[in-house]
């Protein structure tokens, strides 16, 4: 049997009825409408720990589920600057410092050859510094997660729509959060094993 | 039955519900004609003094001869001119061929900024005439006498000689008239008859437009600035000008858009988000112009070929340096970070302030070319005075008429079939 977590606010630690520890609450919409509209009334009810599922991106969901803009941008901004200049830096060390060699006559810190080598190590960090930030942030590669043994939940990557509340969200009740999310239009709401 | 079989018919008059939802007071702004003859006004007196120098009547300090000043000068705000209208041209046909949707209710602006082309065919008549009269003042290969016995002005003679010139100008403009009245006419159309079948027909048009107008605008470029040193050889001349009009035309109608805001039109129609994606265009042009300028430079410099290099040389001594340094900071690293920012190109007026330097940036881009011409040997910049008035003239000119034609038409298309995604649009990233 695994270790039942406890609510983080009220300390209250959850089961379900056959005693297994909650993961939380899933519930399914039809129409990607539905999906944002839902969104919107568990963000206005204060949830924090919950998250909307999908079989595409949903325009307009960021604003539905009141989430604040990305900060990959920055980290991408300085990782691609920084390797840019560190490129800059190794070019300029290496031809016009440690291993001075004539080129087609040119001069050792001709700088004019450095410029493709910036541009393409800027773009090297900056590409994999996106794809591994976004995959870091998005706490992504993920082995395993709860909503996967849920048989209906494996619809999502077909024609369904589901948003989960978790048990260990902070204003989390297994009434109340029920109740907001058949009053949000959600069918089938489930409770979900750890 | 019938009733059905009917409404499932291609009706090219089918109404767009967008159509009621846009509101005359946003839709126009007869306003802006107060500006127009103010500035063609002062466009107008600026040439004038360019002219009375070019006649002589104006000396100027320590030069033997205006003439030579007042054509260079002249010929950057020329430049100016024709890239703010060419490339808006080209920015029309592009969005009709993609048959873009997001972009409905900007396109009228870049058609506005299209159809100054007759102004520009006038603004050209100088050039000509100082082509035919003074020859070799301006085009050193135009003077027979001068170029007697160089090999490379008789190797290139076939194409560089003046009927050939005067015909391909005339071939230019008769390209781009034709393709400006048939985008903006039929746009105009369009706004009466609301007919669908017009899109269809400009994005047609467009898609055999583009290399018409591409090719037009590489030779344009090569025979009107490139020209100037008929000793030069540069195969990416060509994308190097298109890029600067391109960025000149953006840089203009995005501080007209941010301007008809300001003045309480667009309302719902030009929003945030469309700023936004024009803003991403500048920038994408912005690193385009760089990394293109930046190519032709590098290819030059590391095959080191005498008769190519002598144009950067020419560029690198008797204070033309600093002006090519402002060119890799001012034109490329410092708008480059300031418009990452995503709060920069969201904002009407942050953006405009952008567009507005840009468009300096590429005007000195353009004076980089043209004007070191005058000076044979490597001395450095005088007359200011004159070369701001021969920059400001056909600027200020092309300038007003285009106030005139976005005050005496609909500020957007008001009757296209797309014109409900413009409304719509929003940037979810």
């Amino acid at each position: 049997m695994s270790t039942p977590h406890a609510n983080a606010m009220n300390g209250n630690v959850y089961a379900t009825e056959g005693g297994a520890a909650l993961y939380g609450m899933m519930a399914e919409f039809d129409t990607p409408a539905d999906l944002t509209h839902a969104a919107e009334k568990v963000r206005d009810a204060g949830y924090a720990d919950w998250d909307v599922y999908s079989p595409f991106p949903v325009h307009g969901m960021d604003d539905a589920m009141g989430n604040p803009p990305t900060k990959l941008p920055l980290v991408v901004a300085a990782i691609g600057l920084s390797g840019a200049g560190l490129g800059m830096l190794l070019q300029w060390w290496v031809t016009s410092v440690d291993y001075r060699i004539v080129v087609q006559g040119k001069p050792y810190d001709a700088w004019q050859p450095w410029v493709p080598v910036l541009f393409e190590i800027g773009v090297l960090f900056t590409a994999f510094t996106a794809l591994l930030g976004m995959l870091a942030f998005n706490k992504l590669p993920m082995w395993h997660h709860p909503l996967m043994k849920k048989e209906r939940f494996l619809k999502v990557s077909d024609d369904r729509f589901v948003i989960a509340i978790e048990a260990a969200d902070p204003k989390f009740d297994p009434q109340k959060t029920r109740d907001l999310l058949a009053a949000a239009g959600g069918k089938h709401i489930e409770l979900v094993e750890e | 039955m019938s009733q059905a079989v009917a409404s499932n018919r291609y009706d090219p008059f089918a109404p767009n519900p967008a159509w009621t939802k846009i509101k005359p007071a946003d839709a126009s702004f007869p306003g802006a004609a107060g500006l127009s003859t103010g500035l063609i006004g002062l466009g107008v007196a600026c040439i004038a003094v360019v002219a009375a120098v070019a006649l002589g009547m104006v000396k100027l300090s320590g030069s033997e001869s205006g003439l030579k000043y007042a054509l260079f000068s002249y010929h950057v705000g020329f430049a100016v001119a024709l890239g703010m209208s060419l490339g808006s041209l080209g920015v029309v046909m592009i969005l009709n061929a993609f048959a873009a949707g997001w972009s409905t209710t900007l396109r009228r602006q870049f058609e506005n900024a299209a159809a100054m082309l007759p102004v520009v065919l006038a603004l050209f008549l100088p050039v000509l005439a100082a082509a035919l009269l003074a020859p070799g003042k301006m085009f050193k290969w135009m003077d027979a006498a001068a170029v007697a016995g160089e090999p490379l002005a008789e190797h290139k003679a076939p194409y560089l000689n003046i009927n050939f010139w005067i015909l391909r100008a005339a071939i230019f403009f008769a390209i781009w008239l034709f393709l400006s009245w048939r985008m903006v006419g039929l746009s105009r159309a369009q706004d009466e008859s609301g007919d669908r079948r017009i899109t269809s027909r400009l994005r047609a048009m467009s898609c055999w437009g583009l290399p018409l107008f591409a090719l037009s605008l590489t030779f344009a470029g090569f025979d009107w600035f490139k020209g100037l040193d008929y000793k030069w050889f540069s195969t990416m001349f060509g994308v190097y000008y298109f890029a600067g009009n391109t960025l000149l035309a953006l840089a203009l109608i995005i501080v007209t858009l941010a301007l008809l805001r300001r003045a309480g039109r667009l309302q719902g129609l030009v929003t945030e988000d469309h700023f936004h994606d024009l803003g991403k265009l500048l920038f994408s042009f912005t690193v385009f112009w760089a990394y293109v300028a930046f190519s032709q430079y590098f290819l030059i410099w590391y095959a080191n070929i005498p008769e190519e290099t002598a144009w950067y040389q020419h560029r690198m001594q008797g204070g033309w340096q600093v002006l090519g340094a402002l060119m890799i900071v001012g034109h490329f690293i410092g708008p480059f970070l300031i418009l990452l920012f995503r709060a920069v190109k969201r904002s009407p007026t942050l953006l405009a302030l952008v567009a507005v330097w840009q468009f300096l940036m590429c005007s000195a881009d353009l004076f980089y070319v043209i004007r070191p011409m005058a000076y044979p040997d490597s001395s450095g910049l005088e007359h200011v005075w004159l070369d701001v008035l021969g920059w400001l003239g056909p600027v200020l000119v092309l300038l007003g008429f285009f106030a005139r034609r976005v005050a005496s038409n609909p500020l957007v298309p008001l009757k296209d079939p797309r014109l409900h995604e413009a409304m719509a649009h929003k940037n979810y990233v």
